[in-house]
C-alpha cells in the first residue's frame, strides 16, 4: 500500500469569483521511505501539491489517501519545511525546536524538550546558536533550525517546499548534503516530498523525480543512482549527467505557465 | 561645537540660578523648590549626556529648556511684564509642589489607579476578543462591521452621558477610558491577525496547535511587538480620556486639581498641575518603553 496517494485530484484557487486551476486530474503514488522530488515550470502546481499533501488545502475533486485512509487534518505526523520565514520569530532556535517536540509529545516537560532540542540542533550543526532568535540568524541557519524542528517531530512524512531556494550555492550544497545524510541515517526511513525548481538538486536528492506541468504529472523518472551523489555531480559521472540533461530538456519542452492554462497537459 | 553647547548650557543654568537670588519687580515665594527642580533636571541631563550617543541633541534640548525658563523668570519675576495672574512666577509654580504636595500626590494616586483599571480592562478585552475575532472567520464577519460602525464615535461625545448613567463617578471614568482604548485595540488586533504571515500560521497548523494555542501561543506573541509599540498612543489617548472625565465631575485626580483651581482662578496651581501631568506622562511612557524591551523578543516578522 502506498504511503501517500493522489487519485484524480483537482484543485483550483478562487479569487474574485474566478477559478484559477492549480491541479488537474493528478494521479500519484508515493511509497513508504521514498525520496520524491517534484520539479516543473512556474505555475505548474508544485507547491499546491505539497499543501494538499500536508492537509493545509482540501481537493475540490478526487481523493488523497494517507496509509490508505482519507487525509486527516494537518498534524505532527507530517512535518513541513517552507522556503523561509516558517520559524516563530519570538522564540529562540532551541525554543522553536522544543515547541515542535512538545506538540509531538504531549506531556513532555519544557526542560526535557529544551534538552532534546539541543541535540537536534547539534545534528544540524547549530549547537552554538540555540539561544539566538531567528532574526539573528542567516537564511541558511534558519533553514537548519527549520529542518531540526521538522526532524524533532519524528514524522512519517517530510514535506519540503523549495527549502533551499533562497540560499546561495555554497549554503545550498551544504544543506542538501546534510538533509541527505540525516534522511539516510535516521532511525526510521521517512517518506520525503521535496519541491524544487532546481534540476540538479532534484537529480542529487531524489529516488524519483516527478515532472509537473499544468497541474498534473507529465513525467515520472526513477533515479537509481547510488548515494551520496555529490561525488557523481562533481566528477560529471555519465549516469548523473544524462539524468540532468533529460530533465533540462523537459524544462525547455514545458515553458512557465500563465494562469489560466490555455490547453491541458499530457498527463500520465 | 558639542563642547561649546555644553558650556552654553551651563552659562544659561548659572544665569538662571543667579536671577533667582536677584530681587525682581514681582514679590515671589522662596526659590528652593524651583532650585530642586533645576538640580534634578541638570542631574538627568548629565546622566543622559554620559550614556547617550547623541550628546548634541541632549545639549540642545537642555539649552532650550533653560532659555525657556530664563524667559519665564525674566518676564514674570524680574521685570513683571507678564500678566500677574495668568503667568505666575516659576518660583511660585514650583513652590506648589512643596506646599500642596499631599493634594498633588493624592490626585496622582487616584488618577493612576483609575488609569490602570481602565487600561488593564481595555487591553485584556481588546486583545483577547480582537485575536479571537480575527482568527474565527464566522465571528469576524458578524463582529467587524458592528465594530467598524461603533468605534469611530469619539468617547468624549458620550462621556457626559456615561457619567450620568453610571452609579459612581469612578466607574464612569473607568468606563470612558476602557471604551477609549478598547475599540482601537480590538480593531487593530483583528487587522493584525489578518496580516500574520501565512507561513507562520501554516507552520503552527502543521504542529497541530488547537484554537486556544493558536490564539495564546502563536497570534499573541506574533502581534505583541505591534501591540506594545501602539501602547504609547493608547496611553496618550487614555490620559486624555481620564483628564477629560475628571474635569467633568470628579472630586479627586490630577484633572480635577487643574479644573478646580481654574474655577478659582488660581493659575499658579493650574500651571503646577499641568507640569505634573507632563512629568507623569513622561514617567508612564518610560515605563511602557521598559515593558517593550522586556516583552518584545526576537523582533517582528522575521522567522
Amino acid at each position: 500500500m502506498p504511503k501517500l496517494s493522489f487519485n484524480q485530484v483537482d484543485f483550483a484557487y478562487k479569487q474574485n469569483k474566478k477559478l484559477y486551476p492549480a491541479l488537474h486530474n493528478l494521479n500519484l503514488q508515493i511509497q513508504t521511505g521514498e525520496f520524491v522530488c517534484v520539479v516543473g515550470p512556474s505555475g505548474s502546481g508544485k507547491s499546491t501539491l505539497l499543501y494538499l499533501a500536508a492537509g493545509l488545502l482540501q481537493p475540490d475533486h478526487g481523493q488523497i489517501l494517507l496509509d490508505g485512509k482519507p487525509m486527516p487534518r494537518p498534524n505532527v505526523d507530517r512535518a513541513v519545511v517552507f522556503q523561509q520565514y516558517s520559524l516563530f520569530p519570538w522564540l529562540t532556535a532551541q525554543e522553536n525546536v522544543a515547541f515542535g517536540l512538545r506538540q509531538a509529545h504531549r506531556g513532555m516537560s519544557k526542560k526535557e524538550a529544551l534538552a532534546q532540542a539541543a541535540s537536534f540542533l547539534a545534528q544540524v550543526e547549530m549547537a552554538e546558536a540555540g539561544d539566538k532568535y531567528p532574526s539573528q540568524l542567516s537564511g541558511g541557519m534558519r533553514q537548519r533550525v527549520a529542518i531540526a524542528r521538522a526532524l524533532a517531530l519524528d514524522a512519517d512524512i517530510l514535506l519540503l517546499d523549495e527549502p533551499f531556494g533562497a540560499l546561495d550555492t555554497k549554503k545550498r550544497q551544504n544543506l542538501q548534503d546534510l538533509l541527505e545524510k540525516l534522511w539516510q541515517n535516521g532511525a526510521k526511513r521517512q517518506t520525503v516530498l521535496f519541491i524544487t525548481h532546481d534540476i540538479e538538486e532534484a537529480a542529487l536528492l531524489g529516488d524519483r523525480i516527478l515532472f509537473l506541468d499544468k497541474g498534473c504529472v507529465c513525467q515520472d523518472m526513477p533515479m537509481p543512482l547510488p548515494r551520496p551523489r555529490r561525488s557523481l555531480a562533481s566528477s560529471h559521472a555519465a549516469g548523473y549527467m544524462q539524468a540532468v540533461a533529460e530533465l533540462k530538456a523537459l524544462f525547455y519542452q514545458y515553458p512557465d505557465q500563465e494562469q489560466p492554462w490555455s490547453q491541458e497537459a499530457a498527463c500520465l | 561645537m558639542r563642547r561649546l553647547l555644553f558650556i552654553l548650557d551651563h552659562i544659561a543654568l548659572f544665569a538662571l540660578i543667579a536671577l533667582l537670588f536677584h530681587p525682581g519687580a514681582r514679590e515671589v515665594a522662596a526659590p528652593w523648590a524651583f532650585l530642586v527642580f533645576l538640580f534634578l533636571a541638570e542631574l538627568f541631563f548629565l546622566i543622559q549626556y554620559r550614556k547617550r550617543q547623541n550628546r548634541t541633541a541632549a545639549s540642545w534640548i537642555i539649552l532650550l529648556i533653560w532659555l525657556l525658563l530664563l524667559l519665564w523668570e525674566c518676564c514674570a519675576s524680574q521685570w513683571n511684564i507678564a500678566h500677574p495672574v495668568l503667568i505666575p512666577s516659576p518660583e511660585n509654580v514650583f513652590n506648589v509642589f512643596y506646599s500642596e504636595w499631599k493634594q498633588l500626590l493624592e490626585g496622582l494616586y487616584s488618577s493612576t489607579q483609575l488609569l490602570c483599571i481602565g487600561f488593564a480592562v481595555a487591553l485584556s478585552l481588546g486583545v483577547g476578543l480582537g485575536l479571537l475575532t480575527g482568527w474565527l472567520d464566522g465571528l469576524r464577519q458578524v463582529a467587524y462591521p458592528i465594530a467598524y460602525v461603533i468605534s469611530p464615535i469619539p468617547p468624549v461625545v458620550y462621556a457626559p452621558y456615561l457619567i450620568a448613567l453610571m452609579p459612581t463617578f469612578r466607574s464612569a471614568s473607568a468606563l470612558v477610558i476602557t471604551l477609549g482604548i478598547f475599540w482601537p485595540t480590538y480593531l487593530n488586533m483583528i487587522v493584525r491577525v489578518q496580516s500574520v504571515d501565512r507561513r507562520i500560521i501554516d507552520s503552527a497548523r502543521m504542529l497541530g496547535v488547537s484554537t486556544p494555542q493558536m490564539v495564546g501561543k502563536i497570534l499573541l506573541p506574533y502581534v505583541l511587538p505591534g501591540l506594545v509599540s501602539g501602547l504609547k498612543v493608547s496611553l496618550a489617548t487614555s490620559i486624555m480620556m481620564l483628564t477629560f472625565a475628571e474635569m467633568m465631575g470628579a472630586t479627586s485626580g490630577v484633572g480635577y486639581f487643574i479644573i478646580n483651581y481654574t474655577h478659582y482662578g488660581n493659575y499658579t496651581n493650574v500651571v503646577a498641575g499641568i507640569i505634573l501631568v507632563a512629568l507623569w506622562v513622561t514617567v508612564l511612557n518610560k515605563l511602557v518603553t521598559l515593558l517593550e524591551k522586556k516583552l518584545v523578543k526576537g523582533g517582528e516578522g522575521i522567522g
